[in-house]
């Protein structure tokens, strides 16, 4: 169980990037959902260690993980949102890197690297420099070397950036399959991986934690508010101003604009049946 | 033209505006402003920054407004060069790394105007230093000086030293930033050597400086500094050639005659031939424009092998899919340790080594068989190929983006300072183990000149690394050392002089512990 209590981060300029920020967590996929500088990668990077807290606590196993970071270190498996690489080493040398600083060694090291090679299928391009990567390869030497070691907690910043629409499937499928009996904390601006994946969501918003919930209570929070208007192209301003919209297509009958709101504010709007995506702005909306 | 004329404007802006807004920019101003006092010591000291022998007296000019522009045109012109390119090369080689080339290439921006744009902003930044300079010599010569304040004669010989010096460094910086093999920290070592050639030896041999017995010298076609026009300019204040000349601020224990120094007069020939200089400048971009797209194409993406067959080519480098993901992970024994960390870092710095390892190994086997001045050669190379390597230790994550990644290990310590310190050492330790035995055997007072040496290169390389979050400071240093030491002079290591000189072996050492002292108190400081 990972325990974080009251977690505040300060930068220097002023930023309030987290500000007492609380939530256990427990085996499964938690998936982090918020704007650009809601505090998600603050809060990954404190709990991976990387960065120190202004104040609070984070508890692993009971105790505390700020006083001795190597608790959590010896457990984690990071896939840091932009990360580089050593671009005149092999792929192999770099996980072998990386795997001697968690403390792997010998045939364990050997034969952890060449797994975690042939799991997320590099071990063709396993002795190009890493200068020749493309980023998707780079991004899958990056899962390689966060699970390596077979990790009990898995955090992972916006993971399948660069990665090709299967390629995302696959990885979701990963993560599922990783979720059993480890913690994975993930997070991404594509909704639709959380919809596949997360077990929980917590929607962060301006280093707070508005909601917590299950997808499916985000979209039974959302039913009912979630509705469809056709309007002309001429009006389509005046709707946007009106309602928070989350999505438009253009077809020959008109706009279809879709947004979320307690009531049908425009006339002729129809309520459907909401997405995660739609539960996502609602929340925001509402937090507000 | 409108393109070429808004593009290097707009480097121009951007680059001043961020090299203003670096700490780098206010160090390097502070410094230049306190080194320019020294160009111009007290007369009535045993201090002296321009000096020659004639008729057995050892001669200095009066401080007169004129003779103040010349000194500190001379020192800005040759010395300036050495450090100025580490502080403007590298902007290029940002753009790709950050990938903002690509932005800047995909603009209808010619790549001539990229790169002078480039160039003229470094130029600008380069003379920006240089006339900080300015500000000391003027206060120095209302303190010392001798007859009335002409500020045109102050800057005139000042304005036909520097800018051409300037200039020609600003287009050698963009084409080692340009050209694969010379933009990393292989280029920054080079560049001592290139400095040397290009600014004195070269010049030097073209007109004839050399050969005592020549009356007149040449006006050589290639002298970016003008150090020719220096000694013209003594050539004329003594109507001969002097027996020698000393550029640069020494000590002496001989008194000093000071003479009127009216300088070379200023005619447009003269103005013409130092302007003409700057068409070097203009050949050296020229070649920068060449070579650019081969370095920035091999930056971006870069293969292993190359294959004859194009089948076999695409099927080398075809992407492999990420494929059906199975997870069967496997718990295996990790012990994470200080130790094993250390161990890690060296065997990184090893592998990032790339082909210097060669060389480096070979020299330091041969150490050990070879009579005493071969071995010293080898320990010398050693030495400054060992720097090239550990240069940039201490900030490599930082320079390359991978501080998320290692930092969240088990086995990395807290502190990085005492991490790389650790690891270099090691490294350092091993690379040097031939040297230190043969040392050892010759007796104790070379083995502890060695080991002080070798502390000495481990602090301050780490030190220095940290606390300037890159290689290129160091470098410059201790180039600069390495090359005064293996002339048997400042001999940090006791291995190129005669006799090792213990106490200037441990002032080494200790200055270097004091620079790795700093970085540590500065983490620690940052680190509440």
């Amino acid at each position: 169980m990972l325990q974080i209590e009251e977690l505040t981060k300060r930068y220097s300029g002023g930023t309030t990037a987290l500000d007492s920020f609380s939530l256990e967590l427990g085996t499964g996929v938690l998936g982090l959902l918020g704007p650009n500088g809601a505090g998600k990668t603050t809060l990954m990077s404190i709990i991976a260690t990387v960065l120190r807290p202004t104040s609070g606590s984070i508890r692993w196993k009971g105790e505390d993980a700020l006083a001795r970071p190597d608790l959590i270190r010896r457990v984690l498996g990071y896939l840091p949102q932009d990360f580089g690489v050593y671009e005149r080493l092999t792929a192999t040398e770099f996980l072998c890197y990386l795997g001697r600083l968690k403390g792997l060694s010998g045939r364990g090291l050997r034969d952890g690297v060449a797994e975690m090679l042939d799991l997320v299928n590099l071990r063709p391009a396993a002795s190009r420099p890493l200068a020749g990567f493309s980023g998707g390869m780079r991004q899958r030497v990056g899962i390689a070397q966060a699970l390596l070691g077979n990790p009990e907690i898995v955090i992972v910043d916006e993971p399948t950036v660069g990665l090709d629409p299967e390629e995302r499937v696959r990885f979701r499928n990963l993560l599922s399959e990783l979720a059993h009996g480890r913690i994975v904390i993930l997070s991404t601006h594509i909704v639709s991986d959380l919809e596949a994946v997360a077990d929980r969501i917590a929607v962060i918003r301006q280093g707070r934690l508005v909601r917590i919930a299950t997808p499916g209570e985000l979209l039974s929070h959302a039913a009912g508010r979630v509705f469809r208007v056709v309007v002309d192209a001429d009006r389509l301003a005046q709707v946007q101003k009106a309602v928070a919209v989350s999505s438009i297509s253009r077809k020959a009958d008109g706009v279809h604009v879709r947004f979320v709101a307690e009531s049908p504010t425009i006339p002729g709007a129809t309520a459907i049946e909401p997405t995660l995506e739609d539960a996502y702005l609602l929340t925001n909306l509402e937090a507000a | 033209m409108n393109y070429v004329a808004s593009a290097l404007v707009a480097q121009l802006d951007a680059e001043t505006r961020m090299r203003l807004r670096s700490a780098a920019t206010a160090i390097a101003v502070l410094a230049m402003f306190a080194i320019a006092f020294t160009y111009i010591p007290d007369p009535s000291s045993n201090r002296v920054s321009i000096s020659w022998e004639h008729d057995g007296k050892l001669m200095s000019g009066l401080y007169t407004s004129s003779y103040i522009g010349w000194v500190v045109g001379m020192l800005t012109s040759m010395l300036l060069p050495f450090v100025g390119f580490y502080l403007v090369t590298g902007s290029v080689k940002r753009d790709i790394e950050r990938r903002i080339w690509p932005i800047v290439g995909a603009t209808p921006t010619p790549r001539i105007a990229y790169l002078a744009g480039k160039l003229l902003s470094s130029f600008a930044y380069l003379m920006l230093l240089a006339a900080i300079s300015l500000i000391p010599a003027t206060f120095l010569f209302f303190r010392y000086g001798h007859g009335p304040f002409r500020p045109v004669d102050m800057i005139t010989p000042w304005l036909l030293l520097v800018p051409p010096s300037l200039l020609f460094t600003a287009a050698m910086a963009l084409l080692f930033d340009v050209t694969p093999g010379l933009r990393g920290r292989g280029g920054y070592v080079v560049w001592f050597f290139a400095w040397t050639m290009l600014f004195f030896m070269i010049p030097g041999q073209l007109a004839g400086l050399l050969d005592k017995d020549r009356k007149e010298l040449e006006n050589p076609a290639f002298d970016p500094a003008g150090i020719v026009m220096v000694e013209k300019a003594v050539q004329q204040t003594i109507a001969s050639r002097p027996k020698s000349l000393n550029l640069g601020i020494g000590i002496v224990s001989r008194p000093i005659q000071r003479i009127d120094f009216p300088g070379v007069p200023v005619t447009a020939e003269l103005a013409a031939l130092r302007g003409a200089q700057g068409l070097w400048s203009v050949g050296v971009l020229a070649l920068a424009t060449v070579v650019f797209p081969l370095g920035a194409a091999r930056s971006a993406r870069r293969f292993s092998r190359r294959r004859k067959n194009g089948d076999e080519l695409r099927e080398a480098t075809a992407e492999p899919s990420l494929g059906d993901i199975h997870v069967r992970l496997v718990t295996r024994e990790s012990r994470p340790s200080f130790a094993r960390s250390v161990l890690a870092d060296v065997q990184l710095l090893w592998q990032t080594a790339s082909w210097l390892k060669w060389p480096m190994a070979g020299a330091s086997l041969l150490t050990l068989v070879l009579p005493a001045r071969g071995s010293s050669a080898c320990t010398a190379i050693v030495l400054i190929l060992s720097a090239i390597v550990i240069s940039e230790a201490a900030a490599r994550e930082a320079l390359a983006g991978t501080s998320s990644l290692v930092f969240a290990q088990p086995g990395v310590p807290r502190s990085t300072v005492a991490w790389k310190a650790a690891s270099v050492s090691v490294f350092v330790l091993a690379i040097l183990l031939s040297t230190l035995t043969r040392a050892a055997l010759a007796g104790p007072d070379r083995f502890a000149a060695i080991v002080l040496g070798a502390v000495f290169v481990v602090s301050a390389s780490v030190g220095l690394g940290w606390l300037t979050q890159g290689g290129k400071f160091f470098s410059a240093l201790f180039t600069a050392v390495w090359y005064v030491a293996v002339q048997g002079q400042l001999d940090f290591t006791g291995v190129f002089a005669i006799v090792p000189d213990l106490t200037l072996c441990a002032s080494f050492a200790g200055a270097g512990l004091l620079v790795l002292g700093i970085a540590w108190a500065q983490e620690r400081r940052r680190a509440r």
